[in-house]
């Protein structure tokens, strides 16, 4: 009989990308040592959920204008709700609403809120591999929340699991979300040409921050080298 | 000709110790400073790194402490200890012995 100390599980080395002339993309997977829900957030990046917070990049004008263009390319709408994740958490940290969730989500939201970039992040335990990115065909559309809020996918560009669309930069689905037992996770980040500097500094310190909170990290490369 | 080489199996914790004899450091650092001091030979990756100053921690061999870096970015920052240290001598001495032997071996005749 195997014992669960027995169990590897296999993470994704691949994504398949489509062709798109605005996406810059930073794709890894992430192993925990214990549950997220049980990963103490050090007090050093609680404070790093602060907009005037130290931090590698700030957020301006130019890349929230790339990030909106990006989504528009597919012909969504990213404004009112439909806005980047990014934007609301730059909303949120201004009203004082951030805060910590646990360590993974705040490592997660404070790279995301310096960078100006947004970061879906999907649960490997509860997402099935082959994973695509992709944009959704119209009339796709997934629940996001628990109350079973559903978000209009449809030309946006989203993370596909084999299941279909299960995240993108406004809102990752309720289906593959992570919870408090999350052990392993896909990231995301979605960058966009003009930016790619921003874009391997985001990823390198949001990296670094998980190895440094116990996890590892292996990068997941682009099978069609359409970016990344 | 070997360009590059990923750190042979059992000398990790010593090429780490002694990184951070040298100086204090967070992962991305001491991963390059490794590189650094190889002349470009030694690539330690994320995945082998911060398991190891985990472990180091855990046996008493490190502290850490967060601050952000000199751009800013907020890191975890690793100091040896005297424990540490102690380690590091141990492992300097184990290697010597090891590679003195393959010498031997290999120029034997």
């Amino acid at each position: 009989m195997l014992r669960a100390s027995q169990f590897h599980l296999v993470h994704p080395t691949q994504i398949s990308v489509d062709p798109h002339p605005l996406l810059r993309v930073a794709v890894f997977s992430t192993s925990f040592p214990v549950a997220v829900g049980d990963l103490a957030t050090p007090p050093a990046l609680t404070d790093a959920l602060r907009l005037d917070a130290p931090a590698p990049l700030e957020r301006d004008e130019g890349v929230r204008g790339a990030v909106r263009d990006l989504l528009r390319h597919g012909g969504y709408k990213p404004t009112g709700r439909g806005k980047p994740a990014s934007e609301y958490l730059v909303r949120a940290a201004t009203e004082g609403a951030l805060g910590s969730i646990n360590a993974a989500v705040d490592a997660c939201n404070a790279v995301s809120l310096h960078s100006g970039l947004p970061i879906s992040v999907v649960d490997l335990d509860r997402a099935t591999a082959p994973f695509r990115i992709g944009i959704a065909p119209d009339g796709s559309s997934y629940v996001f929340n628990a109350s079973g809020q559903e978000i209009d996918v449809g030309g946006l560009l989203c993370l596909f699991d084999a299941e279909g669309a299960c995240a993108n930069a406004v809102r990752d689905s309720q289906r593959t979300k992570t919870r408090a037992e999350t052990r392993s996770t896909l990231s995301v980040v979605w960058g966009c040409v003009g930016f790619e500097e921003r874009l391997a500094i985001a990823e390198r310190w949001y990296r670094e921050l998980l190895g440094a909170l116990g996890a590892t990290t292996e990068p997941v490369v682009s099978s069609t080298g359409a970016v990344a | 000709m070997i360009k590059s080489l990923d750190v042979i199996q059992g000398t990790l914790d010593l090429i780490i110790l002694k990184a951070l004899a040298l100086e204090s450091g967070h992962g991305w650092g001491i991963s390059d400073r490794i590189r650094e001091m190889s002349n470009d030979v030694f690539k330690v990756g994320q995945g082998s790194l911060y398991p190891a100053l985990h472990r180091f921690e855990q046996r008493g061999w490190v502290t850490s402490y967060w601050k952000p870096s000199k751009n800013n970015r907020l890191a975890r920052y690793y100091q040896l200890t005297a424990a540490g240290r102690h380690a590091l001598a141990q492992e300097i001495e184990s290697w010597r012995f090891y590679a003195e032997a393959v010498e031997r071996v290999i120029t034997a005749e």
